[in-house]
Order: structure tokens, then sequence, then C-alpha cells
């Protein structure tokens, strides 16, 4: 009887399936748990800004950040202010995944007081808008609170293992001169 | 040989595999992304965040109130090397911002020029270089620096490279600690230059502080700090609550008015934020 040393067709096959196999299950499980897709374009968001910005000067910017969800959510940004000065808000929408929509909402009080006003809300669909304190008749407000209502992500990609992630990013400038 | 071979190829498939599936998700939207990788707790942003005024906006309606230039009293410039400890640094920026921004708003061209090197220096100690490698910035600082409107204007552009740089590294516990440095400068500034003018008005700026002094604090609450962060919040803290005993205060607050301090209530404050402010710079 013939004993062949050289390992068989078949067998190699197995092995280096096998070899795939145990490699591949790992990589997948490696990532499953730890990837983000991040849509944010801050350096975009802020060029965008910065052609809307005179004859105002940059006083202050924030990207609300936020992971797409199927449920909606709420986040908020306090806006302090210097009494008797007058600001221009601008919002880049920019950063959003598609699929992911946002409504901006100002209020001249946090969330818990129940005789807040609302001051501002954008009804544009457009990537980028603007609010104006001026646009207020006798502005008197020395705190804005901008809530950013995000409602359940559209699309139904997504999943534990790969997590979308956004923002909105707002720039201010201040009329002081 | 074969083995090899077939190892290769796989790797290579599933190297394809897997750039593919990148390539794939990101073209859904024009705009570019970049693929990550990170542990993700449920929630990893804050929920609420606040944006607060610059230095140079705060020292501009501290002037409109009748705050005059005094000299001698913002912190020397070659003070800078001697912070220590990576929250000291971070006091002294923004301790030099409120100066910086102090002295661009009364004309002070000179000294401006020390506190911008200054503001750089520190920044590159608390690894913020980046925001200075353009040195365009800084040059066309030097350049138009008897001209206010083009100072004020790069000085907003200094400040726009810095949120950026912050907002992109996460640096947001740092972010609390210079502007509490900046916010302790900018009212014994407020305070100390305060002889000649009208008690009304710098009444009204100093009540305005105050309020934006509850958010400080609020800030540095939720933020990782040190031992020197620790007991700038302290000494805030006092300061906050010392305040809200002043007659003016509580019974403002009964009417739903903005208090005007009194002369007594403001030397007071005065005394306590000396206080704050030399003990950081001792």
């Amino acid at each position: 009887m013939h004993v062949s040393n050289k390992p068989s067709k078949r067998l190699l096959k197995s092995i280096a399936f096998c070899a795939l196999i145990v490699f591949t299950s790992g990589y997948s499980s490696e990532k499953a748990a730890t990837e983000v897709l991040d849509y944010c374009v801050r350096e975009k968001s802020k060029a965008s800004a910065k052609k809307d910005l005179p004859p105002y000067r940059y006083s202050g910017s924030r990207a609300k950040t936020f992971y797409c969800k199927n449920n909606q959510q709420v986040k908020t940004t306090e806006i302090e202010l210097l009494k008797g000065q007058h600001y221009r808000l601008i919002f880049d929408k920019a950063g959003l995944p598609i699929g992911q929509s946002v409504e901006v909402r100002i209020y001249d009080k946090p969330e818990d007081k129940k005789n807040r006003s609302l001051l501002w809300e954008n009804t544009e669909d457009r990537d980028h808008f603007v609010f104006e304190t001026k646009s207020i008749e006798n502005f008197k407000y020395s705190t804005l609170y901008v809530e950013y209502f995000f409602p359940a992500y559209e699309k139904d990609d997504i999943s534990s293992e790969v997590k979308k992630k956004g923002c909105v990013f707002l720039t201010i400038g201040s009329a002081l001169r | 040989m074969k083995i090899k071979l077939l190892f290769v190829a796989g790797l290579l498939a599933l190297y394809s595999c897997s750039n593919s599936s990148q390539e794939e998700k990101p073209a859904e939207k024009s705009t570019s992304t970049a693929v990550e990788e990170e542990s993700i707790p449920e929630e990893t942003e804050e929920e609420v965040s606040v944006i607060f005024p610059s230095a140079v906006d705060i020292m501009t309606v501290f002037k409109q109130a009748g705050l005059s230039y005094e000299k001698g009293i913002t912190l020397p410039a070659e003070k800078h090397a001697d912070f220590i400890r990576k929250e000291e640094k971070a006091i002294a920026l923004g301790m030099y911002t409120a100066d910086l921004a102090y002295c661009v708003v009364n004309q002070q061209q000179n000294q401006a020029l020390g506190y911008i090197k200054a503001v750089r220096q520190v920044s590159e100690l608390l690894g913020l270089s980046s925001v200075y490698e353009n040195e365009i910035l800084l040059k066309r600082f030097e350049q138009n620096i008897n001209n206010e409107d083009s100072t004020l204007t790069i000085l907003a552009e200094i400040q726009s490279e810095t949120d950026m740089y912050i907002e992109e590294n996460g640096l947001q516990d740092l972010a609390a600690v210079i502007f509490a440095g900046a916010w302790t400068e900018g009212m014994y500034l407020g305070v100390e230059a305060n002889d000649d003018y009208d008690q009304e008005s710098i009444s009204t700026r100093v009540v305005e502080q105050m309020e934006l002094l509850d958010n400080v604090v609020k800030m540095l609450q939720v933020s990782e700090l040190g031992n020197v962060g620790q007991s700038l919040l302290k000494d805030l803290s006092a300061l906050q609550e010392q305040y809200s005993y002043f007659d003016s205060v509580t019974e403002a607050q009964q009417t739903e008015t903005i208090p005007t301090l009194s002369l007594s209530e403001l030397n007071k404050l005065a005394k306590q934020i000396k206080t704050l402010r030399n003990a950081r710079i001792q």
C-alpha cells in the first residue's frame, strides 16, 4: 500500500477554507461592535457659515452630534448672549445622513419651564438656514435654548454593528463693534 | 505552496469584500464621510451644551459700560512659563485671552502683541499647536495691529480655529477650564478698572457675568477635573453663593426683575474676585 507524504488536494482546501472561516468570523465580530460612520462635516459646515457671517463677527460655534436611532431624539444647546446685543445664528445640516431629518426650534426658556415661548423654528427644508435676533421685536433675552428635534431615522439600515453619526453645526455671529 | 496560494487568495477576497462594503455606505451621500472604529457607549455625546460669549464680546460690553484701560492690572505676558500643570495652563490661557481682548478693545497695540504671543505659547504647551500652524494669522495680526477692526476679526478667526480643534478632539473639559479662566480675568478687569464709571452700567454687566457664572459652574461640575480645576470650581461656587445672598439679588428674585447691585455689594464681590484671581497666578 502506497502512503503519500503530501497532503491531498481535498485536505488542503479544507484547511484553507476553515482558516478563512475562522479569520473572517473573528474579523467580522470585531468590526461589528465598533464601526461608526460619521457624517459630520465640521470644516465644510464652518466654511459655509463663514460666508454668511458678515457683517457679524464670529463669536462661537458648536456641532450638535447624535447617533441615528429608530426613535425620536431631542437635544439642546444653550446660548449665552450679552444683553442689548444682536446675533446671527447660522445652522448647517450638511452633516446629516440621508434619511435623517431635523427640526430646529428656539425657545426663551428651558424645556422644564411651563411658560416658555417658541421664538423661532426653521420651516425651510434646506441644508443651511439663519436666525437673526433682530427679527424679534424688542429682543431682550440673555439665554436662548436651541432645541434639535431628530425624528426617528427613516431608513432601516441601522444595526448594532454599524452606527451612523451625524451633526448639525451652529455658528454664532455677534454684531458687537 | 498550494496552502499559501489559497490563503493569499482568501485574504485578497476578504480585503476586497471589506473595502467594497466601506465604499458603499458613504456613497449614499455626496459629502465625504469617515469610517472610524471606537467603542460606542449608548450615548457618548452630552445632552445639553452651552455656547458662551467670546472674550472679545465680553470686553467690548464692559468697555461700552465705561471700562477704561488701566496699565499694569493684567496678568504679565512673560509669566506664561510659570504655569506648570495642565489645568494651570488652561486657566492661564483663558486669562491671557481676556487680557488680549482687553488690550485690543482699548487700542493698546504693544501690549496686545505681547499677549497674542503668550496665548500662542500657552496654547502650544496645552497641545493646541495646530491652531497656530498657519503663521499667516499671526503675521496678519502684527501687520494690522493699528487697525482695531482687523485685529478683532483676526482674533475671531483664531477663536474659530481653537473652537474647531477643541470640538474635533473632544476637549470640552479643557474648554470649560479655559473659559472659567477667561471669565475670572474678565470679571477681575471689570471690577478692577471701574473707578470712574457709572455704577448702574457696571452693575448691569456684573450681574450679566454672574448669570454666565451659573453655566460656567455647571460645565465645570460635569467635567473631569484635577486638583487645580476642583479648587477653581470650589472658589467660583463660593462666589456664586455669596452673590445669591446679596439683598439686591434676593429682592430681585422675589420680584422677578434684574438686580441693581449696591456699591457695597459691588465692593464685596470685587474683593472676592480679586482674591480668587490672584490665587491662580501666584
